[in-house]
């Protein structure tokens, strides 16, 4: 993997990459989903927060984007297990008001986890995790967050996610993401066209 | 700016709502009076969520628990006046099931 960061010089974008080969390799399932929403409150509380839901606001959201790249993806379908990394996270961006990441789960080191959650994707949903959080307030019913840093994410049960609007869909066996430029949400069960020499969204 | 340490965008709200507090309230040997005004002073005080966790004031601390001084708070204001025992009693069914 490089650590190299694409953007596309053309469309306007968020869009942030590391360049992952997607050739098709026996240790990389791809996935892409919804993490989050933007300017609108969460669904409920998340843990650290005090028992408040919060708000990530577009210039926090715009601002830690770059952040997501390079880190890994747990599983723990009631929380987060931060320790038990499956994955990693190769691409971000902001797609209307939703956190959009793409990345790989390492499915041949974790069969089983891999299996469950293509079989059960639509019940799975993402949930990020973040440091050096910075609110406005902390009296409010909902905290502004005004920055912070992402320091990965979980793919657990979407019942369990702060934000319900989380989703994740896998890519057929043997690909990556979906293709460039393509819409990333629940409904893309599989990526479209033929393999791209890199995944980038844009 | 106010600093928050971390953020897990996991579901935290650990609030009862008014069915789960009046199941927990049943296995106490309170009276069904005394029960239903426990029930009613957590509603009052705030301390319950209505299911569809819209915007409450937080009585929950960082861990998604009940702090000792909520639920005494609560208690304090129950309308029937409860003794040191049922107090306790409530407190340890609470704790039992990792709310405070």
């Amino acid at each position: 993997m490089h650590a190299q960061m694409h953007r596309s010089p053309s469309i306007p974008s968020h869009a942030r990459s590391l360049d992952i080969p997607t050739t098709s390799h026996v240790n990389r399932m791809a996935f892409s989903g919804v993490l989050a929403k933007i300017d609108e409150p969460s669904d409920a509380a998340p843990e650290g927060s005090g028992g408040r839901r919060i708000m990530l606001t577009m210039s926090a959201a715009k601002h830690a984007l770059e952040s997501l790249l390079g880190m890994g993806v747990n599983f723990c379908p009631t929380g987060h297990a931060p320790q038990q990394k499956i994955g990693i996270i190769s691409a971000a961006d902001i797609i209307g008001s939703e956190i959009q990441i793409k990345g790989v789960i390492y499915s041949a080191d974790f069969p089983e986890i891999a299996e469950e959650i293509k079989a059960n994707k639509s019940k799975f949903g993402l949930s990020f995790e973040a440091m050096n959080v910075l609110t406005s307030t902390l009296n409010a019913d909902i905290l502004p967050i005004e920055d912070l840093a992402f320091t990965g994410a979980a793919i657990l049960l979407r019942d369990n996610a702060a934000y319900r609007c989380s989703s994740i869909s896998i890519a057929r066996v043997g690909t990556s993401a979906p293709s460039n430029g393509a819409k990333l949400n629940s409904r893309v069960a599989a990526p479209r066209g033929p393999l791209q020499p890199r995944v980038d969204c844009a | 700016m106010f600093r928050i340490p971390y953020i897990r965008a996991v579901n935290n709200d650990k609030r009862l709502t008014q069915s789960q507090i009046k199941g927990l309230l049943a296995k106490t040997t309170l009276p069904p009076a005394a029960k239903r005004d426990v029930a009613a002073a957590f509603f009052e005080g705030g301390m319950l969520s209505d299911g569809s966790i819209k915007a409450a004031a937080a009585k929950v601390d960082s861990d998604g628990r009940y702090p000792i001084t909520a639920v005494d708070k609560a208690l304090a204001g129950c309308a029937t006046p409860l003794s040191s025992l049922a107090r306790m009693e409530i407190k340890h069914v609470l704790m039992r099931h990792s709310l405070i």
